[in-house]
């Protein structure tokens, strides 16, 4: 095992997918990060994700920087070979009533007019784009971009490269808290007690994020929401051939939320989500098992869309902790601290936005920044962690 | 004892009532499924239902052979019968 | 579809010596008990219960054993209910909510509280050839002979090997069946003073140990001590063993390995590890022992897990063999019952049994302590994880790059997301991080999720319909 360094010029608390873009832009940068991950790598949010790259139905605001999110994954698969099955298998995103038409219509034309693909399917199409996708449809939306990519293996890279870069990892290392003087971040403490010695710390921590800047009297409007997903037993390849979303309410409804996809593996991966259950607090640390109400809920709407897949046999289902910010959008960018930054709230999306935040994060932190100016200025503007207000 | 035919791939074979499936599926041969990746050849190793290396299909349904027995009329697919797993 | 509904006081789990014991002296203090097993008969892998009216183990004393502890449960009230396979517990208002696969039908067992009889499960070691068809556990080779007609149903040789005093109960059936053996093979060579001190403790358990030599000499079999296989060759099945002895640096002598042709079965056993997904899934601590096959239920003395209300018996806590199963699970099923409000029978007699049956399953875990690996170099291609392919080279690989734990081994290389979720290549991917310098206690094991088996989505639909129900419930 690597032993403990005494210090760093940069601490990255972290090691799902986010800390580790953050890290790797940082080695990129030219600055050494060390980053301390709590269990293993990718093993909480990051691993437990269905891992979708794409730009649909995730708004307007933040379109510019998730194209080049997604554009920054499909490159990252090109340069090292594409170990982790980057997989731009298109997105359906299936349309159950008149106002979902509507909603799905709005959808498209908004993007198609910042010049995405995206198109409305009627349910002739719809079987010719997803044969299984047999049940009762009024139509879709189709994203043919939308890719995704095996969330255990893209983490997997992303330390690859970090490390490759200069970056020094450490898994199984949990930090507690973090360290100040005179109101500057000068370090972490680890929850053997180990002093590290840091200038600048990156809280890229999910939802512990939140805890973690409590040690500091910083109160991080991030929450756990707990999410889940089943998972059936191998299918043939071809079963379910793109991402099979619902189309998504306008104007801060709450819809529910529904993704179905069939895995490299061939295993199917799906959840629905009806009502978000109130998260308990340290449910993050200590509920293993899924509602029954979900695997309901999930069953029925998967059997609804595939009938044909109705009898095949569940194979296992996981629970996962998303950290989640009021706007449902990341805080990436400085904190009230000197030296204390903070890259997290994925909201459950994280996967997309990983590689350019970590870009966007780094270039905050050194002063040159990475990304094209005007993204760099998006993304300061959409991220900001003072939108919130101070929460001192 | 008692003899019942079932149906094997499609051919009808006579068998002992009650007899564990998989020992009428290894006396034809002891690999009915192939690996996922490297599609080589796999049959009953626990014989205990837990390392699903015997799976078939019966009456249709994803089943462990290790733990079916031979009742009359039933209709048994391996992997052997068709494409890919049952 | 909505799943049958059955309710109980004591649910038990497994209908082996120890779940047939719990169900018996719980019942007979007046619970009202059902007892699981995914097996068509009770008896479990012990008192295994043949298929065949003219199977020559219709009337052996480990079938009679079965048959009565099974008539004896259900003469005290016990539901025995075979062919019903749980695939999840958990805690609803009042008690526990079983889900179970009954025969493809959905079936909810609520209950009070829960004795959790297990079983064990082989504890497979990988070698080069062990995924070849005609390479199965002993445990399967003897559940072939004593259900099925009793002969091999695989043309060619027999080889029996492993390790441990499971082998000679296999050879054994092999004798009773009339089926020939042609080799066995056992890794230890026990010191005839180790062997003599143990009986000498315990001279009950004598005229059994005699009547497993003189059996497996019966057999005819070629008896190699001190040897292991380390090879079996084949295309798509196996054809041929190789032996080697073990020389004195604890690995195979391979100047003096001898390969047998024509070999149509090679069944081998190097030990037995406790099925545990039950009780993990519903939240008890375990605790990691190699003696007793690795990750076992902790208990108090009664059996009472670290989850109220869930007891545990037999296997389930560390293996021993049937005699303390038995006892244990008399002894938890009584625990149980009294926590329930019932008579509580004095089980002081099986306490102090209980003790010395451990002992002696102790001593003989001593004679043959199972290997935790096997003194094989295996090349980068050789198979370690059956349901998805993952070789030798991937594992290495991903230790190599930071993977410390069991978990991560399987995020990284999918070694574990298979069907068996890691219960066939557990052991083997517990050996390569050890030989990476992680201790079994940080390599951990990978918990059980709903299901703990597969289970078509109907059933699983209908069974959390009804435990959605009983948790909503006032």
């Amino acid at each position: 095992m690597i032993p403990l360094p005494q210090s760093a010029e940069v601490i990255v608390v972290g090691g799902g997918i986010v800390g580790l873009s953050v890290a790797l832009a940082l080695a990129q940068a030219g600055v050494k990060p060390l980053l301390l991950e709590a269990k293993s790598f990718g093993g909480a949010v990051t691993g437990g994700s269905l891992a979708a790259i794409g730009t649909h139905m995730h708004g307007l605001a933040e379109f510019a920087v998730m194209s080049h999110a997604c554009d920054l994954w499909r490159d990252l698969a090109a340069r090292t070979g594409n170990p982790f099955e980057h997989n731009p298998q298109g997105q359906i995103g299936f349309i159950r009533d008149d106002e979902g038409l509507e909603s799905g219509a709005a959808w498209v034309a908004e993007e198609r007019a910042l010049g995405a693909e995206c198109r409305m399917l009627t349910p002739a199409e719809v079987s010719e784009v997803e044969p299984h996708l047999t049940g009762p449809l009024l139509g879709a939306t189709f994203a043919p971009d939308t890719a995704t990519v095996n969330p255990f293996l893209a983490a997997r890279t992303v330390l690859a490269e970090a490390r490759a870069a200069g970056a020094v990892a450490l898994d199984h290392t949990p930090v507690a808290a973090l360290l100040t003087e005179a109101g500057r971040i000068n370090g972490v403490r680890m929850a053997d007690g180990t002093e590290i010695a840091a200038g600048q710390v990156v809280l890229a921590a999910g939802p512990w994020s939140q805890e973690i800047g409590a040690s500091v009297g910083i109160d991080l409007p991030v929450v756990p929401r707990q999410a889940q997903c089943l998972a059936t037993l191998r299918q043939p390849a071809g079963t379910i051939t793109r991402v099979v979303t619902a189309v998504e309410s306008r104007g801060g409804v709450a819809s529910g939320y529904t993704q179905i996809q069939q895995a490299t593996s061939g295993q199917i991966l799906f959840n629905t989500v009806v009502d978000f259950i109130d998260t308990p607090p340290g449910a993050k640390d200590s509920i293993r098992e899924v509602p029954s109400g979900f695997v309901l809920s999930s069953i029925d709407t998967l059997t609804m869309l595939f009938p044909a897949l109705a009898e095949i046999p569940l194979l296992r289902s996981w629970v996962r902790f998303e950290a989640v910010s009021p706007d449902s959008r990341f805080l990436a960018g400085t904190l009230e601290r000197d030296g204390l930054w903070i890259c997290a709230g994925d909201n459950g999306s994280g996967y997309c936005r990983s590689l350019m935040l970590g870009r966007f994060l780094a270039g905050e932190i050194t002063g040159a920044p990475v990304l094209d100016a005007a993204l760099q200025r998006d993304a300061r503007t959409l991220y900001d962690p003072a939108r919130h207000g101070r929460a001192a | 004892m008692n003899t019942v035919e079932i149906l094997l791939d499609g051919h009808p074979v006579a068998c002992p009532e009650g007899l564990p499936l998989t020992e009428v599926l290894m006396s034809r041969a002891p690999g009915w499924r192939q690996s996922p990746k490297l599609g080589a050849a796999r049959g009953m190793f626990c014989g205990m239902g837990l390392c699903f290396e015997c799976v078939v299909e019966v009456d249709g349904a994803w089943s462990r052979a290790c733990l079916e027995r031979i009742r009359a009329g039933m209709v048994v697919r391996t992997a052997r019968a068709g494409e890919g797993e049952p | 579809m909505s799943a049958e509904h059955l309710s109980c006081d004591l649910a038990v789990v497994g209908a082996g010596p120890a779940g047939l014991a719990a169900a018996r002296v719980a019942a007979a203090a007046g619970a009202r008990v059902i007892c699981l097993d995914a097996f068509a008969q009770p008896g479990g892998q012990y008192a295994m219960q043949p298929t065949q009216g003219d199977s020559a183990f219709a009337d052996t004393a480990q079938v009679r054993m079965g048959r009565d502890a099974a008539k004896a449960a259900r003469d005290a009230g016990v539901e025995i209910l075979c062919g019903a396979e749980v695939f999840w517990g958990a805690r609803v208002s009042g008690g526990f909510c079983l889900s179970v696969n009954r025969g493809g039908h959905s079936l909810v067992v609520e209950a009070r509280a829960l004795v959790v009889a297990a079983g064990a499960m082989e504890r497979p070691l990988p070698f080069p050839g062990w995924t070849l068809p005609g390479v199965i556990g002993a445990g399967a080779a003897q559940r072939l002979l004593k259900t099925g007609t009793g002969a091999l149903p695989l043309p060619g040789k027999a080889v029996l090997a492993g390790s441990g005093p499971f082998l000679l109960a296999v050879a054994q059936s092999f004798a009773k069946a009339g089926q020939r053996l042609d080799q066995f093979v056992e890794m230890q060579t026990p010191s005839v003073p180790a062997i003599a001190a143990l009986f000498a403790a315990h001279p009950g358990k004598l005229p059994e140990a005699l009547r497993l030599a003189l059996d497996l000499r019966k057999t005819g079999a070629e008896r190699h001590r001190g040897h292991m296989v380390t090879r079996a060759l084949g295309t798509d099945r196996v054809e041929a063993v190789e032996i080697a002895p073990i020389g004195s640096s604890g690995a195979p002598d391979m100047t003096r390995a001898q390969i047998t042709d024509g070999v149509g079965t090679l069944a081998i056993g190097y030990g037995f590890q406790p099925v545990v997904d039950l009780t993990t899934a519903l939240g008890a601590a375990h605790d990691f022992n190699a003696d007793l096959g690795g990750w076992h239920c902790r208990s108090d003395a009664r059996g009472r897990t670290t989850v109220p209300g869930v007891w545990a018996a037999g296997e389930t806590l560390g293996i021993g063999g049937a005699v303390p199963a038995r006892l244990s699970g008399r002894i938890a099923g009584g625990a149980a019952a009294a926590a329930l409000g019932f008579a509580e029978p004095d089980l002081g007699a099986e306490q102090r049994a209980l003790h010395k049956a451990r002992a002696f399953a102790a001593g003989l875990a001593a004679l043959f302590p199972a290997p935790a690996d096997l003194p094989l170099e295996l090349s980068g291609d050789t198979l370690i994880c059956r349901c998805e392919d993952v070789l030798v080279d991937d594992i290495a690989q991903a230790i190599a790059e930071g993977a410390r734990e069991s978990f991560a081994v399987k995020t990284w290389t999918r070694a574990g997301m298979g069907p068996c979720q890691g219960r066939i290549c557990g052991a083997g991917i517990a050996a390569a991080l050890a030989r990476a310098g992680v201790p079994a206690e940080t390599a951990s094991y990978n918990r059980a999720h709903l299901p703990l088996r597969p289970v078509p989505l109907p059933l699983v639909r209908a069974t959390m319909a009804a435990q959605t129900k009983m948790e909503k419930r006032a």
